[in-house]
């Protein structure tokens, strides 16, 4: 493990990116940041930059106007890196599966690490999921895994890899 | 609930602008919207407007087009109306007046989801 | 100086939701811009009349909105009831009331706080949302969900309410007032506070009647609108409804109208907590909606216009769904005009926009 990990692994950060929920879900996150629920107390910081986050937390269930931009977010974000699905519509669509502008859940555009299932998921669940996503995230970075599974991932986002 | 007021006035896409015009007043009445709902085969088209201060009152002008009429803009009336009109012509594919499409629909999404021989 | 042009959004921080702006400044005052609204669409207008039954129609459209999902359901709600002829009783109307009304203190809340966030008053932020966990509490005992309540239903509500719940609500709603009295007083006379937030983005009443806003932002600037006065669905006169108003027009006025909405709707709780009339909590439903009726309702951010259609079958012929912040978007691109960049956030959060609303 290298110098920097060691602290990544107390303090990730998250960026936080709704591709179409009905915000049920992300009104939660911002509970999670208050007083209440703290997600703090795990070093957790919501932080809008892609460049810099260790987590990326999806809802909804990723519009057909979202998806490019869910698609560059993952791509610009440094390895080892988590995503988070939260809801019942980041799911495979949930409600609205099968709605002509809707692409039935995160895991059709990009690989998704964590599942938080509910509508609207319980706060307690969220911090659950997150602080299991922190487990993985230091699993990635001890075994490497990231780059044994580059090609598939590559090929499933449809994107080229200029080398 | 009780029922609400509804006085209807059929129009047509000719005169409506007018109609409008000489009906409006920004301090009596509130623009709520522009409706379009497809009978299949024409389009009722509904702009409605509600009183302040007063209970229930609901003004609909309405008119019933054909798939491919133009329906002109009322916005030199009324300034806040290009975001239903642009809905318009990008859910029911309508013809109007200045409208810009893709505000809603993606590029790769489909057209004129909302009528009803689009099947999804 | 050359213009610069800034994008703000569809992923930024202070945005819980995405919607992108595209300034273009000089000299930081911005001269244009250029909106893109609806990444949230998801075409719920169409599902409505293809997909489900109208008896499924609620919790659809709960889920156009998780703020104010329980408006959207009961705007349903009251349109199919009209529509098949039911009178739901007393009791009814009172449930529904309530959680109505403590539904629009938490989004209250929510905007409030988060526009002490974007202006840089993180403190106030986390007390803003201190204070709201009290009527989450409430809300999850009276209808056992946080945000999605699926309470309303045709011809009822979906579970009643007893004595002991009532004594709990009394009880957080007393320590609520106390909380919101407490952060209002803040937000009311910080300095630093009022320099981000006064002035800024003012809304003349005229400007308002002009772009025909709806909501907290028109009732800021003085114009007299409120859903709750001008349309019939459920009684709040009788427990208190007052309509508040304020002249200044700008963001802290916006967020002091929300404030006040609050010390209303408190006071509207425990009016039907120490009145509620007995009764049954759900009526016999018969039939199958037909014909067309219009409903407005008030949600958190204004004016939720719902147009609904039947003919006698399972599902409904048309739903067409006007939102709020729909009808404050053309007044928010005219705000930016001549505004400073660095008041942008502000000026956005301070109309509590509500994108999936918006795109469906
Ligand atoms: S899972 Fe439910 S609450 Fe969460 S965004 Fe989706 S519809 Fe809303």
């Amino acid at each position: 493990m290298g110098f920097f990990s060691k602290f990544r692994k107390k303090s990730p950060w998250i960026l936080h990116y709704n591709t179409g929920g009905c915000n049920g879900c992300d009104i939660e996150i911002l509970s999670a940041l208050a007083p209440r629920y703290d997600i703090e107390r795990f070093g957790m910081l919501n932080r809008g930059n892609p460049k810099q986050a260790d987590i990326l937390l999806v809802t909804g269930p990723v519009t057909k106007n979202c998806k490019d931009v869910l698609r560059r977010l993952y791509l610009e974000m440094a390895e080892p890196k988590v995503v988070v699905a939260m809801g019942a519509c980041a799911h495979g669509g949930g409600i609205f599966r099968n709605f002509y502008h809707v692409e039935n859940g995160v895991n059709n555009i990009i690989p998704v690490d964590v599942w938080i299932p509910g509508c609207a998921p319980r706060v307690e669940a969220l911090i659950d999921g997150m602080v299991e996503a922190i487990e993985i995230w230091q699993q990635k970075s001890k075994e490497k895994e990231y780059l044994r599974d580059h090609e598939k991932v590559i090929k499933t986002l449809g994107v080229e890899d200029d080398g | 609930m009780v029922n609400p007021n509804m006085q209807i006035e059929e129009v047509t896409l000719d005169n409506v602008v007018d109609k409008i015009k000489e009906f409006y007043d920004e301090r009596e009445w509130n623009f709520i919207t522009i409706n379009a709902t497809d009978l299949g085969g024409e389009i009722q088209i509904d702009w409605l407007f509600s009183k302040y201060r007063a209970k229930n009152i609901i003004k609909i002008f309405r008119a019933n087009v054909s798939y491919d009429a133009f329906i002109p803009s009322i916005v030199p009336v009324i300034p806040s109306a290009w975001l239903a009109e642009w809905e318009l012509a990008d859910l029911f594919g309508l013809d109007v007046e200045n409208a810009t499409t893709g505000v809603f629909i993606a590029p790769d999404g489909p057209k004129a989801p909302l009528r009803v021989d689009t099947k999804l | 100086m050359g213009k610069i042009i800034v994008p703000f959004g569809s992923q930024h921080i202070a945005l819980p939701e995405p919607i992108s702006f595209l300034f273009e400044t000089e000299n930081e005052i911005i001269t244009k811009v250029e909106a893109h609204i609806g990444y949230v669409h998801r075409g719920i207008e169409k599902a409505a009349i293809t997909k489900f039954e109208y008896t499924q129609l609620p919790y659809l459209t709960a889920r156009v909105c998780g703020l104010c999902s329980i408006t959207h359901a009961g705007a349903v709600v009251h349109g199919i009831e009209k529509l098949m002829d039911i009178e739901v009783n007393k009791r009814i109307d009172y449930l529904r009331m309530l959680v109505v009304e403590l539904d629009r203190i938490h989004s209250h809340l929510l905007a409030n706080g988060h526009v002490a966030e974007v202006v840089g008053y993180e403190n106030l932020f986390m007390q803003t949302f201190r204070a709201r966990e009290d009527v989450m509490d409430v809300l999850e005992a009276i209808t056992g969900n946080r945000v999605q309540y699926d309470y309303q239903t045709i011809g009822g509500v979906a579970r009643d309410m007893d004595s002991e719940i009532a004594e709990f609500a009394k009880k957080k709603l007393k320590k609520l007032k106390d909380n919101v009295l407490k952060v209002m007083e803040f937000h009311d006379s910080d300095y630093t506070f009022g320099l981000k937030t006064k002035g800024i983005g003012v809304i003349s009443k005229e400007m308002a009647a002009k772009y025909n806003t709806a909501g907290p932002v028109a009732r800021a600037s003085g114009l007299d609108t409120d859903v709750r006065a001008e349309f019939d669905y459920l009684p709040f006169e009788e427990v208190g409804y007052k309509m508040q108003l304020r002249s200044e027009g700008d963001v802290w006025a916006r967020n002091m109208v929300r404030f006040d909405e609050i010390l209303n709707s408190i006071e509207m709780c425990e009016n039907i907590l120490n009145n509620l009339p007995e009764g049954e909590y759900k009526v016999k439903v018969k039939g199958r909606p037909k014909g067309e009726v219009v409903v407005r309702v008030e949600a958190p951010r204004g004016e939720c216009f719902y147009y609904l259609r039947g003919s006698g079958k399972k599902v409904m012929d048309r739903v067409r769904i006007r939102v709020p912040t729909y009808a404050n978007i053309p007044i928010l691109k005219e705000l930016f005009l001549g505004a400073k960049y660095s008041d942008a956030q502000a000026i956005v959060l301070s109309f509590d926009p509500c994108m999936s609303c918006t795109a469906r």
